[in-house]
């Protein structure tokens, strides 16, 4: 155990240096200068040459990706161009709001998926089954952005039951204001989880231990919560963990719609205005917190399935 | 089974650090007495920096402009100035040295007086041609203090658009003992003698203002505390001013303004801020040939941008000011919507059966493209095929910057309101190459200056109309409509009066 959680954790940082060399050269690929960017429509010619000499981008690009390494092995992930201020401190300040959403996302998401797919994999190919499953593919077809705006519309402006944009004053109250974007994306991101959880529960329900424990003349809760669930959550686990990145792809674009302050709609607004500090910090530090969460879903999944050991 | 207990173990303390780190990190802000009043504005973007030095974005100068006073103020009908910091001021016989009364008894928000130091210090700054808006002050030499109560401003030759540009952000005025305490990092700590000063700043995403106790104006502020959030989605602070989570919203989209007026909301759309036109690089031929501009001017319908692109909030231009710019004159031979006019001046060209021409506009930007496709229609009646090219908006500028464009759309947001900022950029080839046209017109030229340095209004009035007069026949930018500023609040917002520079007037600010 000690040595594969050592040996996964060592992987941690190869992988983090190629994100880091992705991150460094896409955010340099798309078009438009920084020093413009700062500038606006004031951009002399001289000052652009100026604001690229502060910011040494006139060095080539290999020896400014060798800064950037040196600086970050020495934690210094550079200042933000607009700010002047440190990535570092302009991003982790945004972090906590950021994973509440993501976990916020993910207990909704269940909630919505667990109990829709038990029912769809117990009924199957009843009309409840086709009405479950219709629906679900219908909403993996609505953009995000857009669900984001029609449920604020009704949720918020119609009836006006959740506080609409921002991240509140903390508490109860910033869970008030996160269960909309909360819930767009866990509508967003459920129509997978509940197909995967239906489809692993239908091949539990075939299997022959459920027949036996039928036989046995075990209570259908019984079976349902300690056999069927048990066993179909393992593959599902699996899909989830690996749905993580997805999820945070959904969560930077609804930051963006509700302006909620957390390093979604920060690295939004740092691709637009080319803060390339702050992109290559918050790439990292999503690439990283995705690393860790599949990590973690490796070892729930032994948790749940006593056959997975990482013992040799 | 010791295997599975622990990762049982890892993975609720997962799902617990997940949800209880966040929520414990963002610990609650003290929330303000309940007599406290709060006023809420959302914006699309945030500021950038407190020092008016380094300033180049609209939101870091509007709420510069609320924590920062200035010698004087524009005056509500945008073309004059009143007292603000300055009592009274006087200019010498020769027009080289303006001497301003202080007000006293200012204080700064910490409760520490404003001296003459203070205005000397700031202004100083100003001037400082290497600041990014030291430009509006290029004849000014020094500020010198007289008194404790005086100080002068010494210029290199007369320089009419004096008092316009002390009215701009950019003569905002500031603590030298803050600056001397903090040097550059004054851009995040600002100390000002304005009606509210900075209590936080999360980058990004809101802006905490709170009540000067030591406001120079006797009664004001009414509110207490102002937060400024910003949400870059459009819809979304529509949805939260009609929700009620917001009290004030800025950037409307034009689109939407019926349907918040509809619901209840006011509308503020603040006229003389800037206006959209279209500049044309003269080394790209035929747009060297005065009839061809002049052609292109007259065939754009600018009443159908102003009803169908602004929904009817913007004004058809007649000049190239804003209209509420001093010595603006619709009168001066405007362009306007005339197809046998053009079709005539391309007549007397080099090209009389038309020629294809390329317009660059900035890719995502739907108000351009519409204004440029009725332009299109237009051109198409007198021969002309009109190309849009659609480019990300940094390399546009670029593109612009370096002179490779052919035809540049933009809007100039009106810093002063004299037309010296503008008019003597875009008329004069020493500035930028006249905005990078390369219009060379030594006579233009001429006027530029001498208006510059001509005190009589009546006749700097007549210099004004004459470069207007100019500008059309020449036609080196194309003027199309004046673009309003948008804002709406809640019905309940009372004195909110934002002004052509931007300014809010948070001072004069109520919630009924």
């Amino acid at each position: 155990m000690i040595r594969y959680l050592a040996g996964r954790l060592a992987l941690i940082l190869p992988v983090l240096f190629g994100v880091s060399i992705v991150a460094f050269m896409l955010i340099r690929l798309i078009p438009g200068n920084p020093a413009v960017a700062i500038l606006g429509e004031r951009a002399t010619p001289e000052l652009i040459a100026r604001v690229e000499n502060q910011l040494g981008l006139n060095l080539p690009i290999w020896r400014q990706y060798l800064h950037f390494l040196a600086n970050a092995w020495r934690g210094d992930f550079g200042l933000s161009f607009f700010y002047g201020q440190n990535a570092t401190t302009l991003t982790l300040e945004r972090i906590p709001i950021t994973l509440l959403l993501i976990a916020y996302a993910a207990l909704i998401g269940l909630a919505i998926a667990v109990p829709c797919a038990t029912l769809a994999a117990v009924r199957r190919e009843s009309a409840v089954d086709h009405l479950i499953r219709l629906g679900f593919t219908a909403t993996i077809g609505i953009p995000t952005f857009w669900l984001g705006i029609v449920l604020a519309l009704l949720l918020s402006v119609r009836v006006r039951l959740f506080a609409l944009g921002g991240a509140g004053t903390g508490g109860l109250d910033t869970l008030w204001h996160l269960t909309l974007p909360a819930l767009t994306i866990a509508l967003h991101i459920s129509p997978i989880l509940m197909r995967a959880l239906r489809s692993s529960l239908i091949e539990v329900m075939d299997s022959d231990y459920i027949t036996t424990g039928l036989a046995m003349g075990l209570r259908p809760v019984t079976l349902l919560i300690s056999y069927l669930l048990r066993n179909g959550l393992t593959p599902f686990i699996s899909v989830l963990g690996l749905n993580v990145g997805w999820l945070i792809g959904g969560t930077i674009i609804i930051e963006q719609v509700f302006g909620i302050p957390g390093v979604g709609s920060l690295l939004i607004t740092s691709i637009l205005t080319r803060d390339y500090s702050i992109v290559q910090f918050v790439t990292l530090v999503l690439a990283f917190l995705v690393i860790l969460v599949n990590l973690l879903t490796d070892l729930a999944y032994a948790a749940l399935d006593p056959r997975v050991s990482f013992q040799r | 089974m010791r295997i599975r207990v622990t990762a049982l173990r890892v993975v609720s303390c997962f799902a617990a650090v997940m949800l209880v780190v966040p929520a414990a990190m963002m610990s609650p802000r003290p929330s303000a007495g309940a007599a406290a009043v709060t006023l809420t504005m959302v914006r699309n973007a945030d500021m950038l920096t407190w020092d008016p030095y380094h300033t180049g974005d609209d939101p870091s100068i509007f709420t510069q402009m609320v924590a920062y006073d200035r010698l004087v103020k524009l005056a509500p009908s945008n073309k004059d100035v009143q007292p603000e910091l300055a009592t009274s001021w006087k200019m010498s016989p020769d027009g080289l040295t303006a001497t301003f009364t202080l007000r006293q008894g200012v204080k700064f928000s910490d409760g520490s007086p404003l001296t003459a130091d203070d205005v000397v210090f700031s202004l100083t700054r100003s001037i400082d041609q290497k600041s990014d808006w030291g430009f509006l002050f290029s004849p000014v030499k020094s500020v010198s203090k007289v008194d404790d109560k005086t100080i002068a401003i010494h210029m290199a030759e007369p320089f009419a658009p004096l008092l316009a540009a002390l009215s701009t952000f950019a003569a905002s005025i500031y603590s030298k003992a803050q600056f001397d305490k903090y040097g550059e990092q004054m851009a995040q700590h600002p100390l000002g003698t304005g009606a509210f000063t900075l209590e936080s700043w999360q980058k990004g995403s809101q802006i905490t203002l709170v009540k000067n106790q030591n406001y120079w104006q006797p009664g004001k502020p009414k509110i207490d505390r102002i937060i400024m959030r910003v949400v870059g989605d459009d819809n979304t602070r529509v949805l939260q001013l009609q929700s009620g989570q917001a009290d004030l919203i800025d950037f409307v989209p034009p689109n939407q303004v019926q349907l918040v007026r509809g619901s209840g909301l006011k509308i503020y759309a603040v006229n003389g801020t800037a206006v959209l036109r279209y500049t044309l690089n003269e080394t790209i031929k035929p747009l060297d040939e005065v009839n061809v501009r002049a052609a292109l001017g007259h065939a754009i319908d600018r009443q159908a941008v102003a009803k169908n692109v602004f929904f009817g909030l913007a004004a058809v231009a007649r000049s190239l000011l804003p209209e509420t710019t001093l010595y603006y004159d619709p009168n001066a031979d405007p362009l306007t919507y005339d197809l046998a006019k053009a079709k005539a001046l391309l007549a007397k060209s080099s090209v009389p059966n038309g020629f294809n021409l390329t317009v660059q506009l900035p890719a995502g930007n739907q108000t351009y493209l519409d204004t440029a496709t009725i332009w299109g229609n237009g051109l198409k009646q007198i021969g002309v095929t009109l190309k849009i090219d659609r480019l990300e908006t940094t390399t546009l500028i670029q593109m612009r910057n370096a002179e490779h464009y052919t035809v540049f759309n933009a809007a100039w947001t009106n810093d002063t309101p004299d037309p010296d900022e503008l008019l003597g950029v875009a008329m004069d080839f020493k500035s930028q190459h006249a905005a990078h046209t390369f219009y060379n017109n030594p006579e233009a030229q001429r006027l530029v200056a001498q208006a510059r340095r001509e005190l009589d209004p009546k006749k700097r009035q007549a210099l004004y109309t004459m470069l207007q007069r100019i500008e059309s026949r020449d036609a080196p930018q194309i003027y199309v409509v004046d673009v309003p500023r948008l804002y709406a609040s809640s019905p309940n917002l009372v004195g909110f009066a934002p002004n052509s520079q931007g300014k809010y007037s948070f001072e004069d600010v109520s919630k009924r």
